[in-house]
């Protein structure tokens, strides 16, 4: 178990729990008290007198966080917040967990504040701790129910976008300079954050298909490392939780087209880079996978339907 | 996973045997960047003793694609068993590469 002091959260590590919350979500209540719930109230997070609402806190957060008067007000409101809706019910901490986990990625002044540090350093064992209990339980899940799956449904599931259509390829087109010109903009006005939010949307959803502005993403990434040493390690981590999180979350939701469609996005955009998370754990899946096509002789048809 | 090399006039042949996947294929992708960075630029990768082939393995031909082309060279497969060419075909993999039949068929007009 990883028990390391930390003295600034990264934007990956509290990405990466704020994913587990959402995958803990989905396991149940004793998962969630146990691995979320408890520790915090065995850290004194808990408190006795209920005053405001956590939704009420939630704003005040937001509101302290467009004064740079308040910016050092939000910590204690954040510890606030979680000690509050502790007493509210789990949807309520589970929320509130992961809107503090955001604002760290956000606010860099958070990321090192003494709450900050403190809450991660609360749930972070707990949250691994949950997510490696459940990884095997999760490839079993996977396994029996690929098992399971139609023919047609794992045609579907391994079919790219159909680009051949061309309002499907306008239509993707437009969306992807879209999204390049937001990019543009939080560049300019230096919000890494949301930059690399934007440009792991981008690169997740364009990845595979046509080079829609790929050069100048690829520009304004260079740009945010240079500004930013560092900033193309995290945007990786990070778009490698937002997959991982998406093939678990297909798998505990039954939906094995997510499943398998973020398997095979994760091969595109990191392209057998050893160097990032989850690799191990994505390949073992896809082996899963690869076997089921090969025991159903799938693979002619499947290349029938992608050429 | 074994390489085997061998070179013929100037073509550098990496000849794969066994898995390709996350566990193999960073010894693959070390070993194709330490031949480029070494000057070997026209690569022939031959598959035929290849029995899986997952992303990852698929990856570390990608990179080192890459990596020649940036030194304006060529990595050319070939070779493939149908089930493993099959796998690389559907995650979309073959579209980068220039893929022979047999070694015989790659070496000619490099």
């Amino acid at each position: 178990m990883d028990s390391q002091k930390i003295s600034k959260v990264t934007p990956t590590l509290a990405e990466e729990l704020s994913r587990y919350i959402r995958l803990l979500a989905k396991a149940g209540k004793n998962q969630f008290h146990r691995h979320l719930y408890k520790p915090l109230v065995y850290a004194g997070w808990e408190r006795q007198m209920k005053y405001n609402d956590s939704k009420f806190i939630m704003a005040r957060i937001d509101e302290a966080r467009s004064d740079i008067s308040k910016l050092n007000t939000i910590g204690p409101l954040c510890k606030r917040l979680i000690s509050q809706s502790l007493l509210e019910s789990a949807s309520s901490l589970g929320n509130s967990s992961i809107f503090f986990l955001d604002r760290i990625g956000a606010i860099s002044m958070l990321a090192r504040s003494e709450e900050g540090v403190e809450f991660v350093s609360i749930i972070k064992d707990p949250l691994k701790e949950f997510n490696s209990e459940n990884q095997v339980k999760r490839e079993k899940s996977f396994e029996d129910k690929l098992e399971n799956i139609s023919n047609q449904e794992l045609t579907d599931a391994l079919n790219p976008i159909e680009l051949g259509k061309k309002e499907v390829k306008v239509k993707l087109q437009k969306e992807a300079l879209a999204l390049f010109h937001q990019i543009s903009v939080f560049s300019n006005k230096g919000d890494i954050h949301r930059c690399r939010k934007l440009i792991a949307n981008y690169l997740i959803y364009y990845a595979e298909e046509e080079n829609n502005n790929r050069e100048e993403v690829e520009q304004v990434i260079q740009a945010l490392e240079n500004r930013s040493p560092g900033f193309t390690l995290e945007l990786n981590d990070f778009m490698a939780i937002q997959l991982y999180y998406s093939i678990f979350s297909g798998i505990s939701e039954g939906d094995l087209k997510k499943a398998i469609q973020g398997i095979r996005k994760y091969a595109f955009t990191f392209q057998g880079n050893p160097d990032i998370k989850y690799f191990l754990e994505i390949d073992e899946l896809e082996g899963k996978l690869q076997a089921v096509i090969t025991k159903k002789d799938l693979w002619k048809q499947l290349r029938k339907e992608n050429i | 996973m074994e390489i085997k090399e061998s070179e013929i006039k100037n073509i550098w042949i990496l000849t794969l045997n066994g898995v390709m996947d996350a566990h193999t294929s960073p010894n693959i992708k070390a070993k194709l960047e330490a031949g480029i960075a070494s000057g070997k630029t026209k690569i022939i990768v031959e598959m035929k003793d290849v029995t899986y082939l997952s992303s990852a393995g698929a990856g570390a031909l990608l990179a080192g694609l890459t990596a020649c082309r940036k030194k304006t060279g060529e990595l050319r497969l070939c070779s493939f068993q149908p089930a493993v060419k099959d796998a690389f075909e559907v995650m979309g993999f073959s579209k980068a590469f220039k893929v022979f039949a047999d070694l015989e068929v790659a070496l000619e007009g490099f």
